[in-house]
């Protein structure tokens, strides 16, 4: 049987299995070799073997993944094939070899330097045309051993080529360090090179860019940006200069300055607006989409102790809020009709009944976190009103539109775009069920859901923080928005100074606190708790465990009773460089913590509730939070909270002092371990600070205290506070995303 | 000086027609209708095109064209490939292979250079020595070329400035006009431009396909402005249906495509959306199914590309794609059909030559392209069409719920009319008075000539 091994990135499930259907029916024996996931697809074995790439998650790959960085994708393609015993065996039997999609070329054309039996081909369609052509018959050896000498000669000169191109470029790299950038002649010398006539420009370029960032790290900005310019004034073409431009700026974000960072967004958004001028709209939306793609970066804004957003939004925003490409993405596109339902004023005599005096229906929207929304969907979950949930990332076939910011970009630009038939299609049905559609999060859902006239339909959307420092509310428009919840007064605040045309605009502000259920935190606390202070959620920068690490430290240096448990996943370094380096230094530390017991790695813990009983002071070290979810349930079972004063917000109107008790806040480790040290200097005293917190937390935040605010905001038919307890299950009528009930 | 035919004796065309039979092209029919015509006024014809091998690469071969070739014709086959349609892996250099898009960059720039047409510029020199040689071997009277490729224009002029050989130029969709943005394609001072005008300068006859192009040609060159000439691309008799498909609603109906499907993948994922819509608002069409045949991508990308993913995407919505069909089963396909699909690119510049074989057809025609198009000028009085809507998605639904009306309460009457306003389009009918026009201007007397 011939032996047809197929090489392919990313693929269809659907397009994966017409193929192996193909070459089925020409009684093939194929496997197929994928650089993805493909372990979920459903390919029966009879038709073929499907491999997928491991993916890498280890910590041992990562110097993997290090050594490919910046390698084109098609090579590290052949080397993590090339990798893989299965493929290679494969390979050695196959009598036929396909490249799939462009990508696998390389990988096919190296296999055709290494075999000399099998065809190798380019395209499902040639493959084919191969086996029919010999069909009953062996397929003909490819090259004979003669015709293969030169082959096999090529590759070794190849290998050498390869060998002296390595050794040039350590020897480059070395001389371009900055240890010779430090060095005032070595700068000089190395501006003169990238500014010296005749470089050829993909030379020039990436000198450029490598003596760059290293006269960055020797902390020589000025001379980094002169040496730029001077690369930039030898280039003849707009697309090389900004191309140079941008590359540094995206190395930039990870590190303490990003001295191109305004140059690189005033090139693209140039670009964006002559586009737009011309009407070029998928140039404008490509332009559009680099600019913010820099300016939110997370490496600016979540990865670190302060935003450069937060501490100066005017200037951060200046070239921004000046494009008239932006100002078209938020610019009003109409809507042909008003919300036919609000919030409940004073004056309201029936509130809540919609139109025909049918029941209120309410779309509750999410994207891949149904949990945030657990407490709305409860509320709602009553007799009188028809509620349907659906989280967009759970329809298959169109979750991927949530995706690309380009298309939304192009479509919002240009008015229309296959992109937004596609958009349309999918969520207009819901917005012409629903009397009221409330979207949780200021991301794409709200992009999409604001790209379509909602007429009639009420739209609510909910900001938590993080969405702040995004480019999403800046595609909102917020003409078809009727309302905006903030889950605290310094989020609120935090948005206006994003987007301060909100203030007085028509969409009203709200301030509105999650609705929790704390009961289920409230549970004995046994003594032995005392001592032990605990953190949830660590998975990320802004939370900074390295800080209660050092209020651990210094409890520590008192009294070794004192331990710190960390609740959570760790930080995944793969987000950037900013946070592997982050998570290399955390991770020395917390293996120093360990040994000496001080610390204990919880990891993913299922039920919190009964986790808390073990702790009996609960810390908050973010950097930013947008409301503290966690602190207010560790609250709640009578943990002792101690919050620093969120650094982002610290200094402001409102931030951690305005949203918790001043006693729960902090301003440093010292402080946070003192306030430690005298809460738990007594059991006694520590119970009574917990029960105090505990009281706090749920007379401000359970939600029989904040259900009142939620059934005012969305009244319905049964909206007296008339309901005791949570929902029963089974009383909320949810829905698939195609609209079908479950 | 124009040379005049010898007394006595069939006069010599040289036809260059590049895409003629066996290739599977869409200009592979008006290739071949032309030729036959002119076998017909009495020419002796030989037909200069690329071997089979070179069609394979691209859209493949479909062998039932020959049934219809004028065995009189003679047919020069070079042996002239792309390099850019190769898919023996073995036979790319590392270049290619380490990285595409530079190799086809290089590749691009190393065609153009020899002349302006960025596909076959290439095979320049091999077509000047290939019409010289067929004409040293027997003079020709005339030559015919057909553009695409545009690298044909060399070889014409090549041969008329060393031997004065008169020629037409079936300039088809234009060069100089983008048909499908309706702006200029390049200026007159380019390189391209500066042939053009040359060519088009001593030209004894000038075709195209439609009056928007035309004009173009006569407002941009005055002087050649009088021998502009419209030659539509008309329809083959061979594919139209002689039965017609008695709809099922109950069962739903069946809306077919048969064509290249090459244009853009966000029209295809716009029509697609607009058949998903238009399932949902209506039950005859949400029982419906949606047909696409022909040839998806070429080489390497034949039958996997954007567009193949997109139709495998909408296999749930009853959309199927399936590959292309045989000349000589067309009229099969067509009468198993109740609505026709027509997805056009462009706008007032095309006709495309689809249009033509869907109004013979009979069926109700859902017209998916944009309003201002010269199909809409071709369809203005067709009674079972939806009419041009644009190409957004939630107007297409509503096309394809028209189309199901039509299907479902047509008449007779109705489907002959239909039939009838096509009639004038018949491909024989639009190439006869051209091919008896150029005859009569090269000074061949018809009618003294064996048919």
């Amino acid at each position: 049987m011939i032996k047809v091994l197929a090489l392919t990135g990313p693929v269809r499930e659907s397009v994966l299995l017409d193929i192996a259907q193909q070459f089925a029916q020409r009684g093939v024996d194929l496997d197929v070799m994928c650089d993805f996931d493909a372990t979920t697809f459903e390919i029966p074995e009879s038709l073929a073997g499907v491999r997928s790439l491991p993916i890498a998650a280890r910590d041992g790959e990562l110097a993997d993944t290090v050594r490919l960085a910046g390698k084109p994708l098609p090579y590290q393609r052949w080397i993590k094939f090339h990798a893989d015993p299965w493929f290679r065996s494969k390979a050695r039997h196959a009598n036929l070899i396909v490249a799939l999609d462009q990508g696998s070329v390389h990988a096919a054309w190296e296999l055709a330097q290494r075999l000399r039996r099998p065809q190798v081909v380019y395209g499902i369609a040639p493959a084919l045309a191969l086996l029919d052509k010999y069909r009953n018959k062996p397929l003909p050896i490819a090259m004979s051993t003669v015709a293969y000498l030169p082959v096999a000669g090529r590759r070794v000169t190849r290998g050498v080529r390869r060998q002296s191109l390595l050794f040039a470029k350590a020897a480059a790299r070395a001389a371009t360090s900055p240890t010779v950038m430090r060095s005032e002649v070595g700068a000089r010398a190395w501006t003169a090179v990238v500014a010296a006539p005749g470089l050829p420009t993909k030379i020039r370029s990436k000198v450029a860019y490598r003596v760059h960032m290293n006269m960055l790290a020797a902390g020589r900005t000025e001379r980094a940006l002169a040496t730029t310019d001077a690369a930039l004034a030898r280039f003849g073409r707009a697309s090389v200069r900004a191309a140079l431009v941008m590359r540094e700026a995206g190395q930039e974000v990870y590190g303490p300055t990003q001295p191109s960072l305004p140059r690189a967004v005033d090139m693209q958004l140039d670009v964006a607006d002559a586009e737009l001028a011309a009407m070029n709209y998928a140039k404008a939306a490509v332009a559009v989409d680099a600019a913010q793609r820099l300016l939110f970066h997370r490496a600016l804004h979540l990865d670190r102790m302060n935003s450069p957003l937060m501490d100066d939004p005017d200037g951060f925003l200046t070239r921004w809020r000046a494009s008239r490409a932006v100002a078209a993405l938020s610019a009003p596109r109409g809507r042909s009709g008003t919300a036919r339902s609000g919030p409940r004023v004073a004056s309201d005599a029936e509130p809540g009944t919609s139109p025909n005096g049918r029941t209120a229906r309410l779309l509750l929207v999410t994207h891949d976190n149904p949990d945030h929304l657990a407490d709305v969907r409860r509320l709602f979950a009553k007799p009188g009103v028809d509620v349907r949930f659906i989280d967009l990332a759970d329809d298959e076939r169109r979750g991927a539109l949530l995706r690309p910011t380009k298309l939304m970009i192009q479509h919002i630009l240009a008015g229309q775009s296959a992109y937004g038939s596609r958009v349309y299609e999918w969520l207009a049905p819901h917005l012409e069920w629903a009397d009221t559609v409330f979207i949780d999060g200021c991301a794409a859902p709200a992009v999409m859901f604001s790209m379509i006239d909602p007429g009639t339909t009420r739209i609510v959307v909910r900001l938590h923080s993080f969405e702040a420092y995004a480019a999403w509310p800046h595609l909102v428009d917020f003409e078809r928005v009727d309302d905006l919840v903030f889950v605290s007064e310094h989020v609120r605040d935090a948005f206006l100074t994003v987007l301060p045309s909100l203030a007085a605009g028509g969409t009203r502000l709200h301030v509105v606190p999650n609705a929790m259920d704390l009961s289920r935190f409230v549970r004995p606390k046994p003594s032995r708790a005392r001592f032990t202070v605990g953190m949830l959620g660590i998975g990320s920068v802004a939370k900074d465990p390295r800080w209660a690490l050092e209020v651990i430290r210094q409890l520590r240096d008192v009294d070794p009773r004192y331990r710190l448990v960390l609740i959570g996943n760790e930080i995944n370094p793969k987000l950037g460089r900013g946070v592997r380096d982050y998570a290399e230094v955390l991770s020395g530390e917390l293996a120093e913590a360990e040994a000496t017991n001080a610390v204990v790695l919880a990891g993913e813990v299922e039920d919190i509730p009964a986790a808390l009983t073990e702790i009996g002071v609960i810390v908050n070290s973010s950097a930013q939070e947008g409301f503290g979810a966690t602190i207010v349930e560790a609250a709640a079972s009578g943990a002792v909270p101690v919050v620093r004063d969120w650094p982002f917000f610290a200094g402001r109107e409102h931030g951690a002092g305005t949203l918790y008790p001043h006693e729960w806040v902090v301003s440093s480790p010292e402080e946070a371990a003192a306030r430690i040290r005298d809460v738990t200097s007594t059991e006694q005293s520590w119970r009574a600070a917990g029960s105090a917190a505990a009281e706090v937390a749920n007379g401000r935040w359970d939600w029989t205290a904040t259900r009142q605010a939620y059934e005012d905001l969305i009244p319905t038919a049964q909206s007296a506070p008339n309901g005791d307890g949570p929902a029963r299950t089974g009383d909320e009528q949810a829905t698939t995303t195609s609209g079908a009930r479950r | 000086m124009r040379r005049t035919p010898r007394a006595g004796g069939r006069p010599h065309v040289i036809y260059l027609a590049i895409g003629f039979p066996p290739a599977a092209k869409s200009s592979s029919y008006r290739l071949r209708a032309t030729a036959n015509q002119f076998a017909t006024f009495g020419w002796d014809v030989t037909v200069i095109n690329l071997c089979e091998a070179a069609w394979e690469r691209e859209f493949g071969l479909d062998r039932t064209l020959m049934d219809g070739v004028d065995p009189r014709v003679r047919i020069v086959e070079l042996p002239l490939v792309r390099q850019d349609l190769e898919t023996d892996v073995r036979r790319f250099p590392e270049a290619r292979a380490v990285d595409p898009a530079r190799w086809r960059a290089a590749h691009n720039r190393r065609t153009l250079a020899s002349f302006p047409d960025p596909v076959f510029g290439g095979f320049r020199a091999a077509l000047e020595q290939a019409v010289v040689r067929v004409h040293r071997r027997r003079p020709a009277d005339l030559l015919m070329t057909s553009c695409a490729p545009y690298v044909n224009l060399a070889a014409t002029w090549r041969l008329w400035a060393e031997h004065r050989v008169p020629y037409v130029v079936d300039f088809r969709d234009g060069w100089s006009i983008d048909v499908i943005s309706g702006e200029e394609a390049f200026g007159a001072d380019s390189v391209a431009g500066r042939w053009e005008q040359k060519v088009l300068a001593d030209a004894l006859m000038v075709w195209c396909v439609n009056e928007p192009i035309a004009d173009f040609y006569r407002e941009r060159y005055p002087d050649v402005a009088d021998r502009v000439r419209v030659v539509r691309n008309g329809y083959d008799a061979d594919s139209v249906p002689s039965r017609t498909h008695v709809p099922d609603p109950a069962h739903g109906l069946t809306y077919g495509y048969l064509g290249s499907i090459n244009f853009p993948p966000d029209m295809l994922d716009s029509i697609l959306t607009g058949w998903r819509m238009a399932r949902r608002m209506d039950p005859v069409v949400g029982r419906s199914r949606l047909e696409f045949h022909g040839h998806v991508g070429a080489g390497s990308l034949r039958n996997a590309n954007n567009h193949a993913e997109l139709l495998y995407e909408h296999a749930e919505d009853d959309v199927t794609f399936g590959g292309p069909v045989p000349k000589a089963d067309v009229d099969a396909l067509y009468a198993s059909w109740d609505v026709a699909l027509l997805p056009l690119v462009g706008g007032r510049y095309v006709t495309s030559g689809k249009v033509y074989e869907v109004m013979a057809s009979g069926l109700p025609i859902v017209s998916a392209h944009e309003i201002e198009h010269d199909a809409s000028n071709v369809l203005a009085d067709h009674p079972l069409w939806t009419g041009a809507v644009g190409l957004d998605s939630r107007d297409l639904a509503k096309s394809f719920i028209a189309g199901a009306e039509f299907a479902v309460h047509a008449t007779d009457a109705e489907r002959d009319q239909a039939r009838e306003h096509a009639r004038q389009y018949a491909r024989v009918a639009q190439l006869e008075p051209a091919v008896r026009a150029v005859t009569e201007q090269v000074g061949v007397p018809i009618g003294a000539l064996p048919r």
